[in-house]
């Protein structure tokens, strides 16, 4: 997956002035808004927090509250399950259709 | 870490508190003493956090059975864990520790983490992992993944909140490419689907960033297939 890093590494799903892309399997499978919520180090990078603790890549860790970004994991995969229920229930009548047709 | 059983709450209970960097002197038997140069005298026994605190405040969590499981400052708006002892039989003994560790050398830490088991990393069904092989001797635990490309997991049988801590640090006397350490909401095969937060181990000390994380999780280490490696200890800082 890729995704686009700005000068505090805090994590963009899209593009943009200043932002350096990078892939990583990471977030295979996150909601654009909670990857939005990320920090992400790449190896061999560092990160310096306001404390002065040093952190190093490779490493993933949310900089926006976790609640935040668990809701909006949960209503995307909501979303994405009515979403495949919906493509399978379709598919299923249109089997049962063409099987039907050849029946007649 | 010793235990202490306290039943009733509050501060009349008639709790001798004293705080500072340095032992208290004329101690008395049961008497407590936090390890803080940011404590006043106002302390409470709670399981959850008191609202609104005042600056200064001593916060003893104590669990549904009366255990004193750790001891916070609330200092410059923010609460911050502190070492607390008893005097009991004639010396101190510590009954709440600044740092949590859940890996030192050989203790699995159960009193934090109920213990360490090995399981599959399951990534998904074409990619379900396997179980590692996990030894533990005195300086450490060694874990080596199974050879499924998924690899394997070494987790925590109990979550851990780490609400108030700001690092977890891995120390790591040896490590292969492609071994982590997450922080998960769930366990079994759901641990992949909650992952919160993970950091890549090498040897040394690999630091996690905690302070956007509240609640609680379980803690995996995943070496991916056949990779292997070495933890000293783990601890919440």
């Amino acid at each position: 997956m890729r995704i686009y890093l700005d000068e505090g590494f805090r994590c963009h799903v899209s593009p943009g002035v200043g932002l350096t892309a990078v892939e990583t399997d990471l977030f295979e499978g996150k909601a654009p808004e909670a990857v939005a919520g990320y920090r992400y180090i790449p190896a061999g990078k560092r990160w310096v927090r306001e404390d002065g603790r040093v952190f190093s890549g490779e490493m993933a860790a949310p900089w926006k509250p976790w609640a935040e970004l668990d809701a909006a994991q949960r209503a995307y995969e909501r979303t994405r399950n009515e979403e495949l229920t919906a493509a399978m229930a379709e598919m299923v009548e249109e089997v049962y259709r063409r099987d039907m047709a050849e029946m007649e | 870490m010793g235990q202490c059983f306290l039943y009733g709450n509050g501060g009349s209970a008639g709790w001798r508190v004293a705080v500072g960097l340095t032992e208290p002197g004329a101690p008395r038997e049961n008497m407590l003493w936090v390890k803080s140069d940011r404590a006043g005298g106002k302390y409470v026994f709670a399981e959850t956090e008191p609202e609104p605190p005042p600056e200064g405040l001593i916060w003893f969590r104590v669990s549904s059975m009366g255990i004193i499981t750790r001891a916070d400052v609330y200092a410059d708006g923010a609460w911050a864990a502190a070492d607390a002892y008893m005097y009991l039989t004639g010396s101190w003994v510590r009954i709440a520790a600044a740092l949590v560790y859940l890996i030192r050398g050989g203790d699995q830490c159960a009193n934090v983490t109920g213990g360490w088991k090995g399981v599959r990393y399951y990534w998904s069904a074409s990619l379900p992992g396997g179980v590692p092989s996990v030894t533990w001797a005195e300086d450490g635990v060694s874990v080596t993944a199974s050879g499924t490309a998924a690899g394997s997991l070494l987790v925590t049988e109990k979550p851990i909140d780490v609400t108030q801590y700001g690092a977890l640090l891995i120390q790591c006397e040896s490590a292969s490419d492609q071994v982590m350490c997450q922080l998960s909401t769930d366990t079994g095969d759901l641990f992949k689907a909650g992952q919160a937060a993970s950091v890549s181990l090498t040897a040394g000390t690999a630091s996690l960033d905690l302070s956007a994380l509240s609640g609680q999780y379980y803690v995996g280490i995943q070496p991916r297939a056949q990779k292997k490696v070495k933890i000293r200890q783990i601890l919440l800082k």
